[in-house]
């Protein structure tokens, strides 16, 4: 029976320091070059959000792709930092790097509550619960405008960082830091037990390996990567509203992972690019984004069920 | 060293496994031999944590196990194989068995700790013949069995259990897993094999336990069970026509 | 008062029970999950609208065309796309997910982004002393019930209807007892859909139509089908039921706003509980 996912010598490949090296290099390079090129200041805000995107993609990758646990609701971990930072910023005046850290925390101990759940229901059921988690949560972010502020949300939040390229900078180095540290992860032993839960959940039990565990410790990594985006995007925007829980923002982090390539680290950041900037610049299909994204899932889950990046490793095979 | 008291399983209705006993020895081979359907599976499934008996008890070193969680026995020194063969077909075999190993070295059949060299031990042991990067899905049907026995073993097991781990193979192949099985024996490793070959499962286990229909039926050395009536009645009564000799 | 909601909790609940099933029969049979539910859903709404909008034809008639319409389209759909993922429940779910919002998105294209307003089919209302019943209202639920008990029916005397049911308890020997697998799929997805769209077209001459009014509709179907059992037609009804009652009682001390929230945290703590619901697996 074909699993959902195929990414074969991901695990290979990041055995190797030469291929670490050139990722920081690449990156660095482009983090440097592109707000000198593309001195427009629109660009850059694209590629921040491209940036955002790409955090909470590669969070709910590691539960979907890596571990097989079917997450409906990335915006609960990214809509709570949001709001956590929202909410600590207007009745506490809390400086900016704590709000960020606390955004975190919010999303380990999210993650935490809802990683549990999952140990209990099957996928199916687990994947209902979290989309009624979501549910919820908007319909609280909504019913309760005298602490939420209602559809209108949060506003005035004061930026943590200024300025478009100082921003671009540090969400890149966000993206950066959170690529290497969870390809480091995944070459080391950890990592390669919890691919191997991917693989054979009941195979990786009877070789000893602690599935239960495992799981959570991956829904708290994704937590807290989705929780700190959520609060980072809260400085950025400088407001928080209930959108950060909707279906739609479900739903194009699911695309962007998917296109970009389940399983692996660096899908979900060509994903997030390469939809995001489609999605601002081709304004013919600006109020067809949905319908585009939609026709794209099922395309990819029709044909090529592993993502470009699934694609492209096909190829290199052959 | 691990003991079966009395272990049943029903599923909704139906008796996999009724009041089964019995022993099994440190350092020995014990073979668990039965027709179709008699109950092997769903014991190893007992022993190994995937299923919980009905009622008895199973008891290893001392302690009760039949409540654990599969990796948690694997982690008190269990380890087990599969009757389809089953490893981690995407990854190749170096992680397929790194994967698998346990800190501890328990029952002496590593000589050193480092990680990396132990599996190539492993490889070396076990006489996996493909280069170590060779993915698993890639693997011939024999040195498939191979690579399940080593990833087993990685967990530095005192006691393995072996679902019908030759079922596939041919003569030569059998013979090399026996001498293999054979062995790990000699180095401390106690050995459960459950096979449908007669034929190995004689040659290689120094004591036998019979079930049929869910009930263990008698155990003894392998000549006394070729000889046993209720055996041969077991399996020739049914039609099948295996050699037991 | 009490009795009031005991009434409007039933008249709302047959609603339930006729949407919870279709989700229900899906799952059961093919073992899936169908998040295109609320889509259909919210479809039955807009075909019925145009159906009486465009052609002036009798609202009953155009229920009735409604309903072969959709089957169609749910028929097709299985066809097309759905038959081809049924190796991954997982990948189902996104694929699923994604066509309800390409669904909504086409709506949203074809119909326009307002609310509309289907006209009831039936005016007025019915008062039995304090007790106040819309005629719409129980109109929708004796048609809820009505094709509720058609189904069984179905389910239960006819041959599409026993095929469907050993499908479902005997997946692998149907197939070798001579029934046509394939077949039976599109059915009983055009089914599924049928009933989710007819729920849809009762229920939006009581409220509003608009193109993402399906997704509630959507989360409270799995609640009931949760609650009652996944893959149990009975337990669904029944669950619909007391969803309805549920619902009546809590917006009596709820903002309306908060109403919804009460079956998520209900099917939340459910599926922590007791995974299962309460009847099991058997379609009966």
């Amino acid at each position: 029976m074909e699993k959902h996912t195929l990414a074969k010598n991901e695990i290979m490949a990041t055995g190797s320091i030469l291929l670490v090296l050139i990722y920081v290099v690449f990156f660095t390079l482009f983090i440097i070059i592109f707000p000198i090129i593309c001195n427009n200041k629109f660009l850059l805000h694209i590629a921040i959000l491209a940036n955002i995107f790409a955090l909470v993609a590669i969070s709910w990758d590691l539960l979907f792709g890596f571990v097989g646990i079917l997450n409906l609701a990335p915006a609960v971990f990214y809509g709570a930092g949001a709001y956590t930072v929202g909410f600590l910023t207007k009745y506490c005046h809390i400086h900016p790097i704590g709000g960020l850290i606390i955004a975190g925390c919010v999303g380990l101990l999210l993650s935490l509550l809802l990683g549990l759940p999952s140990l209990r229901l099957r996928g199916a059921y687990y994947a209902m619960a979290t989309l009624a988690f979501s549910a919820v949560l908007n319909t609280l972010a909504l019913g309760m405008p005298n602490i939420t502020g209602g559809e209108e949300g949060i506003i005035g939040i004061p930026s943590l960082i200024s300025g478009t390229e100082w921003n671009f900078y540090f969400s890149s180095y966000l993206v950066l830091t959170c690529v290497l540290a969870l390809k480091y992860m995944l070459s080391t032993k950890y990592g390669k037990k919890l691919t191997s839960i991917r693989e054979d959940e009941i195979l990786s039990q009877a070789a000893g390996i602690d599935t239960s565990k495992y799981k959570v410790i991956a829904s708290t990594i994704g937590g807290v990567i989705a929780g700190l985006a959520g609060g980072y995007s809260c400085y950025y925007f400088n407001n928080v509203a209930p959108e950060v829980f909707s279906i739609a923002f479900t739903f194009s982090i699911i695309t962007i992972t998917v296109t970009g390539g389940i399983g692996t680290i660096i899908g979900p950041v060509i994903g997030s690019y390469l939809l995001t900037f489609a999605n601002e610049n081709l304004y013919i299909i600006g109020q067809y984004r949905l319908l585009v994204y939609s026709g794209i899932i099922i395309f990819v889950i029709l044909f090529s069920p592993t993502g470009i990046i699934g694609a492209v490793k096909k190829l290199k095979r052959n | 060293m691990l003991e079966l008291k009395n272990v049943s399983k029903s599923f909704k209705g139906l008796t996999a496994l009724l009041n089964v006993s019995f022993e099994v020895q440190r350092g020995e081979i014990l073979g668990l031999m039965g027709p179709n359907g008699a109950g092997k599976s769903t014991l190893i499934n007992l022993m190994s944590g995937f299923l919980r008996p009905t009622s008895g008890e199973i008891i290893w070193k001392g302690v009760n196990i039949e409540k654990l969680k599969p990796y948690h026995i694997v982690v008190k020194g269990i380890s087990r194989t599969f009757q389809q063969p089953r490893v981690f077909l995407n990854m190749d075999i170096f992680d397929n068995i790194y994967v698998g190993l346990l800190p501890s070295n328990k029952s002496g059949l590593f000589k050193n700790n480092n990680l990396k060299e132990r599996v190539f031990e492993i490889i070396k042991k076990v006489s996996i013949s493909n280069a170590h990067s060779t993915l698993a899905r890639d693997l011939p049907h024999d040195e498939l069995r191979k690579l399940e026995i080593a990833r087993a073993i990685a967990a530095d097991p005192e006691l393995l259990l072996l679902d019908e781990i030759v079922s596939g193979l041919t003569v030569e192949e059998s013979n090399e897993i026996g001498e293999i099985i054979r062995m790990l024996n000699r180095a401390g490793l106690t050995i459960i094999i459950i096979e449908h070959v007669m034929k190995f499962l004689m040659n290689v286990s120094q004591r036998v336990v019979v079930l049929d229909h869910g009930e263990k039926i008698c155990e003894g050395s392998p000549e006394e069970i070729s000889r046993n009536p209720k055996v041969l009645d077991v399996y020739f009564g049914k039609g099948e026509e295996e050699n037991l000799a | 008062m009490l009795l009031q909601i005991l009434v409007s909790g039933f008249l709302l609940g047959g609603i339930y029970a006729l949407m919870a099933s279709g989700l229900s029969l899906i799952l059961g049979v093919m073992r899936i999950v169908n998040l295109t539910h609320g889509l259909f859903f919210t479809l039955g709404a807009y075909i019925l609208f145009s159906f009486i909008i465009g052609t002036n034809v009798n609202p009953f008639i155009g229920m009735f065309f409604t309903i072969i319409v959709l089957f169609l389209i749910g028929s097709f759909l299985e066809w097309l796309i759905i038959k081809r993922i049924k190796y991954s429940e997982i990948n189902m779910m996104v694929l699923t997910l994604a066509l309800a919002i390409a669904g909504e998105e086409f709506i949203r294209i074809t119909w326009g982004p307002k609310y509309l307003h289907i006209p009831p089919l039936i005016e007025g209302e019915i008062r039995l002393g304090h007790i106040y019943m819309p005629n719409q209202r129980i109109l929708a639920c004796f048609i809820g019930l009505f094709m509720l008990f058609l189904l069984m029916f179905f389910l239960k005397k006819s041959k599409t209807g026993k095929a469907i049911r050993m499908v479902q308890q005997i997946p692998e020997t149907a197939a070798l007892m001579g029934i046509n697998v394939r077949a039976i799929s599109m059915v009983v997805f055009g089914l599924g859909v049928v009933l989710a769209g007819a729920a849809g077209s009762l229920w939006a001459p009581m409220y509003i139509t608009y193109p993402a009014m399906g997704w509630t509709p959507l989360l409270i179907s799995f609640a009931i089908v949760i609650l009652g059992g996944m893959g149990s037609l009975g337990g669904s009804i029944l669950g619909g039921f007391l969803f309805g009652f549920a619902t009546l009682l809590t917006s009596m001390y709820l903002s309306s706003g908060l109403v919804n929230v009460i079956p998520f945290i209900t099917l939340f703590i459910v599926l922590l509980i007791r995974p299962s619901g309460f009847f099991g697996k058997d379609i009966f």
